[in-house]
């Protein structure tokens, strides 16, 4: 028998053995995917103390003095108005559309027409004034923003202001968000999230509701700017380790914690089927003024109708692997070099994203009744489909739609049917389907085609039947496979025809995704 | 780790993002490598943790503790590569791969493949612990820093890893022994 020193020496000398180096060309496919992978920035963007120069800093903070003076002076002396937010207990009252007064801050003119916040960059002071979301923000609203803050635009589903004191941790924010996935311990975001809470405003309640080692209050109802919704109140600990993160938007925008005392008030508001959060957070350093600006900002909202507004797709890159997907439309933004849409009923589940390959399951894809549907840039085919070890077919699978056809049809060990033109989600194409082997016993691996990274679209199980469309997509050679079996239920082929459907495949600029 | 390389990665400086990648890919590919057990795995999950710790890096708050916190994202990619490879996308290795195969102080083949073996029977979690304890030589409060979890997690997973690891040593000398005997 072994002794623990021995294991431990034998280990070791096991794991000595092996790569040490990166190859290139992984690092050149890094490199080349930054440009069209925008970075996360925290909510407090505490990145920014590190381009202030210290001059600025001490300007700032002397502006920052004299307006706490003068703040000061109008809250002592001047006429106090009852602007605290609604108890969660009790049923906030309706909001009203009512600019503010306080703070003695130069107020938007009444009747103005509400300016462009399109028209200033992330970080840039705002004027004091309303403003309209008129940038990529999926909902067009006016809310009116005092002196003192700035813009804060992380992704184009997250939009809001923050106070400028100091320029290092912004004290105070206001912001609208539409929320995708939630951390169910945001004191541990690698084991506790994040997950998709599901599409409605009582989902998303119910998600803050039961966040973990949180102080929250209960979701009560509300309305504000003539929109229902839910009423939620988050204090978070102080005492994590790392930055915590409340939730995440499908671009990527989250709301990570500031320091002491940081306290949430949301709104969460059904407007026209597009789910928004109004959010009033602050920290302890907040002045009264600015907490009571940040109510007021809230109580300023008006929205205007949102004709046609349909809710943004979802990240289908940020959905966590092997869970079941939210009934909604999702995009494949990052990776995969072909930004695709899809609308999956319940009961499908995320199945991965690579540079090659992105799928999505029910039941596993087992047999005897799974099914799937996926999409892939083939590399490659078996010679046979039963037998992948015996090599690939040669000479090798050409770049067109053409060659990928007529290798699919040459494929051993299953029954193809022959290509035909097809043009589909606007692109030209074949179509053919595939029947693979009833038994699968005497298989190796069985398998319809590699992609690029040596894996690909294995056979699931016996008399396992696909639909393949190969699409050029200005291109880019894209396969959209759907697959069943025999016994897979009639509800889900039905389910399947409607997610053809809805697919939807457009190129993608240098092979990566979208900038937002 | 240079610090003003992460501080410039962290507001958008690509370049300085590419030199942090040639400081620390190859260790984090050698990492994922021995948890993974395959090339093309750790190839992939290499890849996804570079491009996950661009877009994280705004979000570190000490640019000192850089290295530690790149060995959690990468063990997360592993984690999501292991699954992924699962069904939908089986590992096809068609072609010969360029693993070394050492020749020195781990003598007995049969060693290495019962190795092999009882390795790919922990989860990723334990392989995690024991490749950046054994491999890296990281102090167990590191590994603990590194993965965000509890120091004493850390210890029962190294310490069920190693009993598994033992056992699959033992498991082949057994016969050995009885053969020697006989």
């Amino acid at each position: 028998m072994s002794s623990d020193r021995d294991t431990t020496r034998i280990v070791r000398s096991w794991l000595d053995e092996g790569v040490t180096t990166l190859p290139d060309r992984v690092l050149d496919q890094v490199l080349d995917q930054l440009p069209a992978t925008p970075q996360r920035r925290p909510w407090w963007q505490a990145w920014r103390k590190h381009l202030m120069s210290n001059t600025l800093k001490l300007a700032m903070a002397a502006g920052v003095f004299l307006l706490a003076v003068a703040i000061g002076f109008g809250l002592y002396f001047g006429p106090r108005q009852n602007v605290a937010a609604p108890p969660p207990e009790a049923s906030p009252p309706e909001a009203s559309p009512t600019a503010p007064t306080e703070t003695g801050s130069p107020q938007p003119t009444a009747g103005a027409s509400p300016r462009s916040l399109r028209g200033f960059t992330d970080g840039e002071h705002l004027p004091a004034g309303t403003y309209l979301t008129d940038t990529a923000f999926p909902l067009r609203l006016t809310f009116t923003v005092p002196d003192g803050w700035e813009k804060w635009e992380p992704a184009s589903d997250a939009l809001g202001v923050l106070t400028v004191d100091g320029g290092v941790e912004p004290h105070a924010g206001f912001a609208l968000w539409i929320i995708d996935q939630v951390y169910r311990d945001p004191c541990d975001v690698r084991l506790g999230g994040p997950y998709d809470p599901g599409p409605t405003v009582d989902d998303l309640a119910e998600a803050f509701r039961t966040m973990y080692r949180h102080e929250r209050s209960t979701p009560v109802e509300v309305s504000l700017a003539g929109h229902h919704g839910k009423y939620v109140e988050i204090a978070l600990r102080d005492d994590c380790d790392d930055g915590q993160i409340l939730w995440k938007t499908s671009l990527g925008a989250e709301r990570e914690n500031v320091g002491t005392g940081d306290k949430n008030q949301l709104w969460i508001l059904d407007v026209d089927g597009t789910r928004l959060v109004v959010m009033a957070a602050h920290n302890d350093a907040a002045t009264e003024a600015q907490r009571a600006q940040l109510i007021q900002m809230v109580e300023s909202i008006q929205i205007e109708a949102q004709p046609g507004a349909r809710p943004s797709p979802r990240s289908f890159a940020n959905a966590p692997p092997e869970v079941a997907l939210a009934p909604g439309t999702y995009v494949i933004d990052r990776m995969f070099p072909a930004n695709v849409t899809f609308t999956v009923p319940a009961g499908w589940a995320h199945w991965g994203v690579t540079s090659d390959s992105a799928g999505v399951l029910k039941r596993e894809g087992d047999p005897p009744d799974g099914a799937g549907f996926g999409f892939f840039i083939v590399d490659n085919v078996p010679g046979d489909a039963c037998r992948k070890h015996l090599g690939l077919q040669d000479p090798p699978v050409g770049p067109t739609v053409d060659d990928l056809a007529a290798a699919l049809v040459k494929l051993d060990g299953v029954e193809s049917s022959t290509p035909i033109d097809v043009n589909f989600a606007g692109h030209e194409g074949k179509y053919l389907e595939l029947t693979g082997p009833e038994d699968l016993s005497n298989c190796v691996d069985p398998s319809w085609w590699l992609t690029s990274d040596r894996s690909g679209r294995g056979i699931f199980g016996p008399s396992e039947q696909d639909r393949v469309w190969i699409l050029d997509v200005e291109g880019t050679r894209v396969v959209f496979n759907v697959m069943h079996y025999p016994d897979t239920p009639a509800s889900d082929l039905a389910e399947l025809d409607s997610i053809i459907q809805s697919v939807r495949i457009e190129p993608t600029p240098r092979g990566g995704f979208e900038e937002d | 780790m240079d610090t003003s390389l992460v501080l410039r990665a962290q507001d958008g400086d690509e370049e300085a993002f590419a030199s942090l990648c040639l400081g620390v890919g190859g260790r984090l590919h050698a990492v994922a490598h021995r948890i993974l057990r395959d090339l093309d795995l750790a190839e992939d999950a290499t890849q996804q943790a570079l491009l996950a710790i661009w877009q994280d890096l705004p979000q570190l708050r000490d640019p000192a503790r850089f290295e530690a916190w790149s060995y959690r994202l990468l063990v997360r990619a592993c984690y999501a590569e292991g699954r992924r490879t699962r069904r939908w996308a089986p590992n096809l290795r068609l072609l010969p791969t360029d693993e070394q195969v050492a020749t020195d102080s781990l003598s007995p083949v049969v060693d290495r493949d019962q190795l092999e073996r009882g390795f790919r029977r922990l989860s990723i979690d334990h392989r995690a612990v024991v490749v950046l304890h054994h491999y890296l030589d990281m102090p167990l409060e590191k590994v603990a820093e590194s993965l965000g979890i509890p120091i004493g997690t850390v210890r029962s997973r190294l310490h069920y890893a190693m009993r598994g690891l033992r056992a699959a040593l033992d498991a082949d000398a057994r016969p050995r022994a009885r053969e020697a005997a006989q």
